[in-house]
């Protein structure tokens, strides 16, 4: 058997046994296709589903933690970030989203138009 | 040198036969593989048994590549870190809801990394079965990796050369898993100091190993960027979301651990 074949009798037999190498796959999802796909769709849900776009969060830090709530933040936020952590805590109704990504943000003068917001 | 020529020829012929359902995996992680309302349910299935738990931070993880697809020993593909926050929304309203920080690979850069926040509803958006890993951890982990997060060292601790069997136990490449486990011990062991995380990484936490046929891995790291091995020895080991919470288990660091499919 010449070089070449033995080459390829083992990348063929390494085809034939081997299983897919993948680990992980972090593909931010909504920046392409995905975002463009439930924006699209979310009109036609519109009805039955809100999707905000969120311009910023911030985690509600408990008191007592550096760079917890202040109370000028408000009561709510106030009892929220007082509650020991296990208790209930409220969420809303609203699923927010996060706009274009910026490369795509760019190519638009109004980033969120038709995002009904 | 033609001999050669030919070889290379081959193995690329092969490789790409090979890895095809690879490379439709990676684009599938970008379809949409369920409607918007199934995603938003899920989403807010999600939210909400966090939130009657009272958990202010969990580790969480998606299937985002179908389960046969997924080596021996991989349940999820994907891993990040929800934080309960205060969202404002770009109308100004401000609500309460998760976000998630995570370690994405780079658009045209599936060597690179960086570091996001997005939500549930984008976090789910291009999975192939809506189920999520949760791990609550013990309130007093929730408050330290809550200050991680709020740190520098969140973003010092990224290391945007990716690889997605990256060696948790060095600096070379990072994957997403591997960043969470730099946030998890950070939080534990309240320093910032990289040499010591991954001297502590080394000496309690379990990788799992990566079960794949060397050649493959071989061919995968010659013709895929985001595949290296020379960050290993002859043993290539990973951290997953599934030892990432057999090791806080072990150390009695876990409120609680369940997953979650979407509810018909």
């Amino acid at each position: 058997m010449n070089n070449k074949n033995t080459t390829a009798l083992y990348l063929l037999l390494a085809l034939a046994t081997s299983q897919t190498a993948y680990a992980q796959g972090s593909t931010q999802n909504f920046s392409e296709a995905a975002g463009h796909s439930v924006k699209a769709t979310g009109h036609s849900v519109a009805g039955s589903a809100k999707l905000a776009v969120s311009a910023v969060a911030a985690p509600l830090i408990i008191v007592g933690s550096i760079g917890a709530v202040s109370q000028s933040a408000g009561e709510d936020l106030w009892n929220i970030a007082n509650q020991p952590i296990g208790d209930p805590l409220p969420i809303s109704d609203e699923t927010v989203s996060a706009g274009p990504a910026p490369d795509m943000a760019i190519k638009t003068t109004d980033p969120y138009e038709g995002e009904g917001i | 040198m033609r001999n050669f020529i030919e070889k290379i020829f081959i193995g690329l012929f092969i490789y790409t036969f090979a890895t095809s359902s690879y490379a439709a995996s990676s684009q599938a992680a970008t379809e949409i593989h369920y409607s918007l309302q199934e995603i938003i349910n899920f989403s807010k299935q999600v939210e909400r048994s966090l939130a009657e738990k009272g958990a202010r931070v969990f580790i969480v993880s998606r299937v985002g590549r179908p389960v046969d697809e997924l080596p021996r020993g991989f349940n999820y593909t994907h891993t990040g870190i929800g934080v309960y926050s205060i969202i404002t929304t770009a109308d100004g309203q401000k609500i309460p809801g998760y976000t998630m920080y995570n370690l994405y690979q780079k658009d045209g850069q599936a060597n690179k990394s960086e570091l996001v926040q997005d939500y549930p509803v984008d976090f789910f958006s291009g999975v192939h079965k809506l189920k999520a890993g949760i791990i609550i951890p013990k309130p007093a982990l929730q408050k330290r990796i809550l200050q991680v997060i709020n740190s520098d060292t969140y973003e010092n601790l990224h290391n945007p050369k990716y690889s997605a069997i990256s060696n948790p136990f060095n600096t070379t490449y990072q994957n997403c898993t591997e960043h969470t486990l730099d946030v998890l011990n950070a939080a534990i062991y309240n320093t910032s100091n990289i040499a010591l995380l991954k001297t502590n990484s080394k000496e309690y936490f379990n990788a799992q190993k990566v079960k794949v046929n060397p050649f493959k891995m071989l061919l995968g790291s010659m013709f895929s960027s985001e595949i290296s091995i020379n960050d290993h020895d002859e043993r290539v080991e990973t951290a997953t979301f599934t030892t990432i919470g057999k090791y806080l288990e072990k150390y009695d660091l876990v409120e609680e651990q369940y997953s979650i499919s979407l509810q018909q």
